[in-house]
């Protein structure tokens, strides 16, 4: 019954989640909408399988012993499985990164994005902050 | 009886023409990390500045230095991009950022700090060398 293996899912981040400069004290919001600035990560497989998404998500960033406190909402997911993604308006939009997510791959595969928000401290000590956030895709089996 | 023979003739049918979606079996996930940056950064000074309908996109620029001072003088007004000056703003602005002891190069950084009820668009002077 199940005799023909699947293609094998693959998952790419094409833009990584920037913030850029941060002002002590000022929190920052990067929405799952923002081009160029919002996480963006690609994922390919076999067209109409279904995949579960779940991230490992950070709660810090990090520069050496220093911190500053990351947020995501839960609905700061949006994706599209259309041949022609469009971030600036996903047709599936407000997914919780704090759940698992299942959906199934399109034609053109599946693109994700995810925004977050930094609440950097009035005393944030400055320079290059950095974390990492962590997908796993994995095929469900229907 | 009619039952059995239409499930049967369904796994059949399956056997034949498996469907994609059917025939994906469950397998070892695939992970991959998304890097999370900022940098956070203590202007030298912030210019209030009024963008009206414009969005540069420029964020850095010449700065012009009078010699015997350590002011820097921003000319904010619309116009091009990578002069002595900062251009900005359909109005004609200026203003000075006094500079610390030994700084060299600043950059400039167009950003909107939205804070309760408002939103306010600032031009920020960053020091890069000193």
């Amino acid at each position: 019954m199940l005799a023909s293996a699947p293609g094998a899912q693959t998952v790419s981040t094409t833009n990584d989640l920037q913030f850029g400069n941060i002002y002590p004290g000022i929190p920052k919001e990067i929405l799952k909408t923002d081009v160029g600035s919002a996480a963006e990560f690609y994922i390919t497989g076999t067209e109409g399988a279904e995949v579960t998404i779940d991230f490992t998500l950070p709660t810090y960033m990090n520069l050496g012993g220093f911190n500053m406190q990351l947020i995501f909402y839960e609905t700061s997911v949006a994706l599209d499985s259309s041949a022609t993604p469009d971030q600036t308006n996903p047709p599936v939009d407000d997914l919780d990164p704090w759940q698992t997510i299942t959906y199934r791959i399109g034609s053109n595969g599946l693109t994700i994005w995810l925004g977050g928000k930094l609440v950097p401290r009035l005393v944030q000590p400055p320079g290059d902050y950095n974390a990492d956030i962590v997908v796993n895709v994995a095929y469900t089996g229907n | 009886m009619t039952r059995s023979v239409s499930t049967f003739c369904l796994l059949v049918a399956l056997a034949i023409c498996p469907e994609p979606g059917l025939t994906v079996q469950p397998a070892a996930g695939e992970s991959a990390a998304i890097p999370v940056t900022a940098e956070v950064v203590y202007p030298l000074g912030v210019v209030a500045v009024d963008l009206a309908d414009q969005k540069p996109s420029v964020l850095t620029g010449g700065i012009q230095q009078k010699p015997s001072e350590r002011h820097l003088e921003l000319l904010l007004y619309p116009g091009k991009v990578g002069e002595s000056r900062l251009q900005l703003g359909p109005a004609g602005r200026s203003s000075t950022v006094v500079l610390r002891s030994g700084v060299t190069t600043v950059k400039a950084v167009i950003d909107t700090i939205t804070v309760p009820g408002d939103s306010l668009t600032v031009v920020t002077i960053i020091p890069v060398s000193q």
